[in-house]
């Protein structure tokens, strides 16, 4: 399954999800991204650069040493009223991080469950 | 389910939120009927919910509230008014639709939202009373007279939200470091070290400034399967708060509704 397949399903599974995208956190680039209709370059790039920001938050306020990667992973959910922006980082590869753009007022658990699953899952094709 | 007609003059007068409407239009009934048996815990978000059962009810109700099983207060609601308060034990008390009898109620139905665990509504055996809607007070001019901040999603409400499920919580308004805590003390250095790392991504002060963000922003993060860190700031006020994941999440969906 490609990249692009992964992206795409999580759209359509996620409640309220109007754009998921995968990128590099090094390079702060969104390589792939679904959403129903075209999306402006910058918003992919507001995207990446709010990703970068969630985990520089994480390293720097030091939750990365107690967090139990277990269940969620290493994710972190960027809201305000209007949307939840949901990220999920691949254990394997650091760099590679899922989005996911979530309409205010929809179940974050379940889109977060299903970003995490999706980043496993590129990491686990493209080994 | 209450309804009004669209050509209703309070429709026409009062201000309505469309997101709310669409929102009670997509919620199943049975979740709406388990909601509005058991108030919030958060004192603001029961006098939302009060507010709310005034405003959707046309035809007369008393809207009874219990605190332990025993009434503490009647409201006679009718065409989205108060027009009848009643404390139990006190005489009750007519309500009519000047500014300073919403005034007057502003503290009483404050106090009762604290207090108050359950409320029931039935409906009104005797409508005398209710047909003259000067003699009301409606929703709006109760909330000019509470004061209440209608800026949608601010960072009290979400606090409030949070703090029944906290294992611990931090606020502050000015600068992060001067912060109140509540709960365990275990998480401060966790939840003051992220209250100023937010504080300054969001100032942009920390080379990580978040891009297109000039509303309330928060973040939450998972720690384990079962706590997640919420945070949130605008401006010079913050909240951070240890809370189980599911709780703390649904509070940021509840969040996300205006007037909730």
């Amino acid at each position: 399954m490609t990249i692009q397949n992964h992206l795409d399903q999580l759209r359509q599974n996620a409640p309220g999800c109007t754009l998921t995208a995968f990128g590099d956190l090094s390079s702060r680039l969104i390589l792939r991204s679904s959403s129903a209709a075209p999306c402006p370059r910058e918003v992919l790039d507001s995207l990446s650069q709010k990703a970068a920001t969630c985990f520089s938050v994480i390293e720097d306020g030091h939750a990365s040493e107690l967090i139990d990667a277990g269940c969620y992973g290493h994710s972190a959910i960027m809201f305000t009223p209007g949307q939840s922006f949901v990220f999920s980082r691949s254990d394997t590869s650091a760099d590679d991080v899922t989005c996911a753009v979530i309409e205010s007022a929809q179940d974050v658990e379940q889109a977060l469950r299903a970003t995490r699953e999706t980043v496993q899952k590129i990491g686990e094709d493209a080994a | 389910m209450n309804t009004a007609p669209l050509d209703n003059a309070d429709a026409q007068t009062e201000h309505v939120n469309l997101n709310e409407v669409l929102h009670r239009f997509s919620t199943k009934a049975a979740w709406l009927a388990a909601e509005r048996q058991t108030l919030p815990e958060a004192p603001r978000a029961q006098l939302e919910v009060l507010l709310r059962e005034i405003g959707e009810t046309v035809l007369p109700r008393c809207i009874d509230l219990k605190t332990k099983g025993q009434p503490i207060a009647t409201l006679t609601v009718s065409n989205r008014r108060l027009f009848r308060f009643c404390l139990s034990g006190s005489p009750e008390k007519q309500i009519t639709g000047n500014a300073a009898d919403a005034k007057n109620l502003s503290s009483a139905l404050i106090d009762l939202s604290k207090q108050a665990t359950s409320m029931t509504s039935r409906a009104l055996s005797d409508p005398a009373g209710t047909a003259d809607s000067s003699n009301g007070c409606t929703v709006a001019a109760l909330r000019n007279a509470l004061a209440i901040d209608t800026r949608p999603c601010d960072i009290s409400h979400l606090a409030d939200l949070l703090e029944p499920h906290a294992l611990a919580q931090m606020t502050w308004s000015g600068s992060p470091e001067k912060n109140v805590c509540t709960g365990a003390d275990v998480w401060r250095p966790l939840m003051e070290a992220h209250a100023a790392r937010l504080h300054a991504a969001i100032d942009g002060n920390a080379g990580g400034q978040i891009a297109g963000v000039r509303d309330t922003t928060g973040m939450a993060i998972p720690l384990s399967s079962d706590k997640v860190l919420v945070m949130a700031c605008k401006g010079t006020l913050g909240v951070v708060s240890v809370t189980p994941v599911e709780d703390g999440l649904k509070a940021i969906g509840a969040w996300q509704i205006p007037d909730t």
